[in-house]
């Protein structure tokens, strides 16, 4: 790998939000597509995020960290992309259901997705079944459904039930997840998939989105 | 005043049982098993909210208090059980205390959480002690007003205070004190030093208010001492790694262990698991409360853990089904444990034999007698 590249990423996995940055406007003056930085520093640097996390080496302050410093380097990519014609992997519309105020495993979700080169569309916490309605309607093809007790975990199938009145069920894939979610209760309400944390819900999207 | 199901001989037998239990000296679990027997609806003729605060401030405090009698004279001790009232104002009132927006509401559902007040720089939050706050006036207001009701008959709880990370990020929000932990650590240290002297403060005020007038203290569990008592929290230690635990949160259980005379720890979450070493490494920390958390199977599947708990010298309180407390006894032993019996249904348990029956069948197949 590019040495500017091997920064990136070094910068990326460290929190170092300056160095990410920085390392990147040198990628860019180097020469480098946005594609390139994308796809070879930038996403497999959160890639390696997640497996830390998976493995307990880094917990959410940590990934929190990566992420913003991801994210300050992907708003310099971002126009290179836009200019290249490359295309978001995705477009996953975010939210924790109705009745629901919590949001930090929502927003490492959304931070991993846009990680793994998804557009995000972030709905926000207490998000009424409508507006996930609307934002498939808006294109979004992946909708995260988060909740973190069992008094809201319902609304996650409210919102599912939903989507199916609007028949639009079959225009985007349905993930789930919170501490008190499971893959069993994922197969009974009718969500595509489950996933445990933030990391693990980055690999889902994608191969939901391969299949 | 209303009549509680409870005499001052039951207090003194549950007393003697439970300071044994403290000392590790009771050869048998502690099991508290509390009934309610049904209540007409009519019985209350204005809500009863779980959250304190959702009564009107200017409420009297003798009308709150009111509304809570036929729930406290339709309740049916057995066990190690004893009366209790939580003062209930959400999960760490204490950022109230100082300041913090206090969000509290009954509709859809009850529920109360606390934001900043302002924005302000991490370097220039300090958190100080004020005696003219709304809140702090009000929950000495009814932590009094409870104790000159029910004097020694009932054990009127220390409220929810917070733990110190938690109080620190509804002054933050949460994801802005993640993000300080790694970015400016120290300031951090200044704040969560200030908070532990603060909660220490709120608690020892509170202590002046309930000890001389009660029987001993309790907290926002159903744990009890005569001396000074508290279940201490992190919900926050949650999200973060044994090393952050242990520079942020450590030294402020460590002091509280060090102020209190039975102090115990809400072990909240499999995620809390990971900071178990260090909890047993406090040698004040009396015991640990397990709480699997949402979705999660229920204590007595947990044994390995309970085990470790034990074996790390340390007191253990769970909220288990009476199957569940069967489950523990006959496998790990009674002793050690606080079990706060959770009936399957509302049907369980509702005359005085079956409990009785229920507490016997316990102890003969306690496999620690």
């Amino acid at each position: 790998m590019n040495e500017i590249l091997k920064n990136i990423y070094q910068a990326i996995l460290e929190g170092d939000m300056d160095a990410a940055q920085t390392e990147v406007r040198a990628a860019v003056d180097a020469g480098i597509t946005g594609g390139e930085i994308l796809n070879t520093a930038l996403i497999p640097a959160m890639g390696q995020v997640g497996c830390l996390f998976e493995k307990e080496e880094y917990f959410v302050p940590e990934m929190l960290t990566a992420a913003r410093a991801m994210k300050a380097g992907l708003e310099i990519v971002k126009p290179l992309l836009a200019n290249s014609g490359l295309e978001p992997v995705g477009k996953v519309a975010i939210g924790t259901v109705k009745g629901d105020l919590h949001d930090i495993g929502k927003n490492l979700v959304g931070m991993m997705l846009e990680g793994a080169g998804f557009a995000i569309i972030d709905l926000g916490i207490d998000v009424a079944p409508e507006k996930f309605v609307e934002a498939i309607k808006s294109g979004a093809n992946i909708i995260g459904l988060s909740a973190l007790l069992t008094t809201t975990m319902p609304n996650m199938e409210t919102t599912i039930r939903a989507i199916e009145a609007a028949g639009l069920r079959g225009n985007a894939k349905i993930i789930i997840g919170g501490a008190p979610v499971t893959a069993e209760y994922a197969r009974q309400i009718g969500a595509d998939g489950f996933a445990p944390d933030a990391s693990q819900a980055a690999n889902l999207a994608t191969s939901l989105l391969s299949q | 005043m209303m009549k509680i199901n409870f005499t001052n001989e039951d207090w003194d037998r549950v007393e003697l049982a439970t300071m044994a239990w403290w000392a590790g000296e009771l050869n048998r679990p502690l099991v508290n098993l509390a009934v309610t027997d049904p209540i007409p609806p009519e019985k209350f003729s204005l809500p009863l909210h779980s959250y304190w605060s959702n009564y009107p401030l200017d409420m009297p405090a003798g009308d709150i208090i009111d509304r809570f009698e036929p729930l406290c004279a339709a309740t049916h001790f057995y066990g190690d059980a004893f009366p209790w009232h939580w003062l209930n104002f959400g999960p760490g009132i204490a950022a109230g205390f100082l300041g913090a927006n206090v969000h509290s509401v009954y509709e859809p559902s009850e529920t109360v959480w606390f934001s900043p007040s302002s924005e302000v720089h991490l370097e220039d939050l300090y958190l100080t002690y004020d005696a003219t706050n709304i809140w702090w006036l009000r929950v000495k207001e009814l932590t009094s007003a409870l104790t000159e009701r029910y004097g020694g008959n009932l054990a009127v709880s220390h409220t929810d205070l917070g733990g110190n990370l938690d109080i620190l990020a509804s002054f933050r929000g949460t994801q802005e004190l993640l993000f300080d932990l790694l970015d400016r650590p120290e300031e951090v240290d200044r704040l969560t030093r200030a908070i532990t002297q603060l909660w220490l403060r709120y608690y020892d005020e509170l202590d002046t208010i309930i000890r001389p007038a009660c029987r001993g203290t309790s907290c926002w569990t159903p744990v009890w001492s005569n001396g000074k008592t508290y279940m201490m929290q992190s919900d926050f230690a949650y999200m973060i790694s044994p090393a952050m635990f242990e520079r942020f949160v450590l030294p402020d259980l460590t002091a509280c262990c060090n102020h209190l005379d039975h102090s115990f720890y809400h072990l909240d979450g499999k995620g809390q698991i990971r900071h178990l070493d260090l909890l047993l490494s406090i040698g004040r920390l009396r015991g640990i409360q397990w709480i699997p958390g949402d979705g999660q199977p229920p204590p007595q599947e947990w044994l390995p853990l309970l085990k470790r708990i034990r074996a790390g010298g340390k007191l253990c309180q769970v909220f288990v089904s009476p199957e569940g407390a069967r489950t523990i006894v006959k496998n790990l032993g009674g002793r050690g444990f606080l079990f706060v019996i959770q009936p399957v249904s509302a049907s369980d348990f509702l005359n005085p034999e079956e409990a009785q029956a229920f507490l016997k069948t316990l102890a003969e197949e306690d496999s620690s007698l």
